[in-house]
């Protein structure tokens, strides 16, 4: 598999505070790869590091093949960012803020800039600044900033913190767009689960800064196994109905048990009654993206 | 190095601050001109009200490089040149050139009606040769690109904008009065001469006895020193007609040149956010 972003065993140190400890992580082309974490475990430290704007302590990381100790600087030009808060001149219009960066990165005419508006919908801003923009128009904006160059790497840190419903589907439908239609590859963080696990196909999972499991989302699916909670008078008399079944199941207590697998509500019905078994109720559920985390980190202080 | 400075440059010529800046150091120094008229009407030794006009933009051009620089850590835009995979050392270099070049028009604008005075005055309105007024204003603008450089430094360590103003502002003014107490201190003659007279009135011998309140010695020489290092001091400088005026470029150099690399250093090893 070919990676994009490799880091080796990161350390970041702030007197006396370890941000990073020993993260080793690996972000394959062409994916989404949601950054999950809780707050202060480290995501926006290792950004902050990929992105040039600090140093590592200790340890390597290495962007398409080439490691920040060499000239990273022209790995750095194939990618864009957002970090935390958009990067814009408050005073400047949508355009004149993307003509900026056009000039910093040398581009020779401003002619992209209209598409580049259009794919983030900012097309019809006119002369207002930036300053006047909503939230969720800003995050667009220093998406747009970083769409700038046409890179193939795109780091989002946290794009649809503070934004309403309309604007978090529109940040996520232009995330997909990119990946999809551009190939261009993600590394989103977020706290928003759920959000992310609509988009994620592969997952980095961060905690006290070392990553504690990264995984695809293919797996993942496969971890979080659906099942059948069902709730019934007598669970000794289930286990020994669900054994005749083959059926594999996890008794929660003397009432409730979770059964794994395809089941036929008729047979197991069927088969409960000739036990002599009352069915209370059936509820089909799955382990989420937060559960599997919590399950992953712990809850406690982590909650 | 050259695309940030063309990008900075797009940026100073939309910066509403930078024409604020420009525009009181005009009208501060033409209202002076035209006050100093209204008192005076004949133009006289016009090289000295020149020079000293030069002090203006030395409180101008630090609010415009603090505003210009903060604004890069303020709006955060400065990341956008480091993903852009430009390097710490351009971007100081960027807007060391940006502030410079803002700082000499800033200065530039101010100086347009004196000159234009001068035009109108003609050779009468001069004591000194064309030449000597050129070294003089040469001297000056080395000042201000010194001064600068100091500005750059302060802009690109302080990531606050109003931190970086307010003490951009306080140095300036610190010097201002500092060279003024130095120049004070610095006028007083070492030696006073007591002439010890006969009873007829001639005198009889004549000797010389060291003023207690001048400075002598090693801290006439730090005086010295500080009163040149500083803007302030090397503006007063070019109207003195002696040697020390040609060593002022010097100075201006010496700042420049220990400014940079101290402030290259230091951003270089600068934790961004």
């Amino acid at each position: 598999m070919k990676y994009v972003l490799t880091t080796e065993n990161i350390t970041k140190k702030y007197r006396g505070f370890t941000a990073l400890d020993g993260l080793s992580m690996h972000v394959p082309k062409g994916s989404i790869y949601g950054f999950v974490g809780r707050n202060g475990a480290g995501k926006t430290t290792l950004i902050r590091l990929i992105c040039g704007m600090q140093f590592p302590t200790s340890g390597e990381f290495s962007l398409y093949g080439i490691r920040n100790t060499e000239n990273i600087g022209k790995s750095r030009r194939r990618m864009g960012a957002v970090v935390e808060t958009p990067s814009l001149y408050l005073d400047m219009t949508a355009v004149d803020n993307l003509k900026q960066q056009y000039r910093v990165l040398g581009l020779p005419s401003f002619d992209g800039i209209n598409e580049i508006l259009k794919l983030v919908g900012l097309e019809n801003t006119g002369r207002k600044k930036a300053k006047n923009f909503s939230l969720g128009m800003r995050q667009r904006l220093g998406i747009a900033v970083a769409l700038c160059g046409n890179p193939d790497f795109l780091i989002l840190d946290e794009p649809i913190n503070g934004l309403d419903p309309q604007g978090i589907i529109e940040i996520r439908e232009l995330i997909l767009k990119l990946n999809r239609e551009r190939q261009i590859t993600v590394l989103i963080s977020s706290h928003i689960l759920d959000e992310l696990s609509r988009l994620a196909t592969h997952y980095g999972f961060i905690d006290k800064g070392k990553i504690v499991k990264e995984i695809s989302a293919e797996q993942l699916e496969r971890e979080c196994r659906k099942c059948a909670r069902v709730t019934v008078s007598d669970t000794k008399k289930l286990s020994t109905v669900l054994d005749e079944m083959g059926l594999e199941y996890a008794v929660a207590d003397e009432r409730t048990a979770d059964i794994y697998g395809e089941i036929s509500i008729t047979k197991l019905t069927d088969a409960l009654k000739s036990a002599n078994c009352e069915l209370f109720s059936i509820n089909e559920r799955d382990e989420s993206l937060e559960a599997y985390f919590i399950n992953l980190v712990g809850g406690g202080e982590n909650g | 190095m050259m695309r940030i400075i063309n990008a900075n440059f797009a940026r100073m010529r939309k910066s509403v601050f930078f024409w604020a800046c420009l525009a009181v150091t005009f009208a501060v120094i033409a209202g002076s001109v035209c006050m100093n008229f209204s008192l005076y009407p004949y133009v006289t030794n016009w090289e000295q009200t020149i020079q000293h006009y030069f002090y203006v933009p030395l409180f101008t051009v630090p609010a415009f490089a603090a505003e210009f620089l903060g604004t890069e850590y303020s709006n955060n835009t400065v990341r956008n040149k480091l993903i852009a995979g430009k390097t710490r050392l351009q971007i100081y270099l960027a807007n060391l050139v940006t502030v410079t070049a803002g700082g000499l028009l800033i200065t530039a604008a101010g100086q347009i009606v004196p000159i234009a005075v001068a035009i109108y005055a003609g050779r009468k309105g001069f004591s000194i040769s064309e030449g000597n007024f050129a070294v003089e204003c040469a001297i000056c603008i080395c000042a201000v690109i010194a001064a600068c450089a100091v500005f750059t430094l302060i802009g690109m360590i302080v990531s606050q904008k109003s931190m970086s103003i307010t003490l951009s502002l306080i140095l300036m003014i610190g010097a201002y009065f500092a060279v003024s107490k130095i120049k004070e201190k610095l006028d007083v003659p070492q030696f006073d001469t007591i002439s010890v007279y006969n009873a007829d009135g001639t005198i009889e011998r004549q000797y010389e006895e060291p003023r207690p309140d001048a400075a002598t010695g090693f801290t006439r020489t730090v005086l010295e020193t500080v009163y040149n290092l500083t803007s302030f001091g090397e503006i007063e400088q070019s109207l003195s007609d002696t040697t020390i005026r040609y060593f002022m470029p010097l100075y201006s150099f010496g700042i420049l040149a220990v400014t940079t690399p101290a402030g290259i250093v230091i951003f270089r090893k600068k934790d961004l956010k």
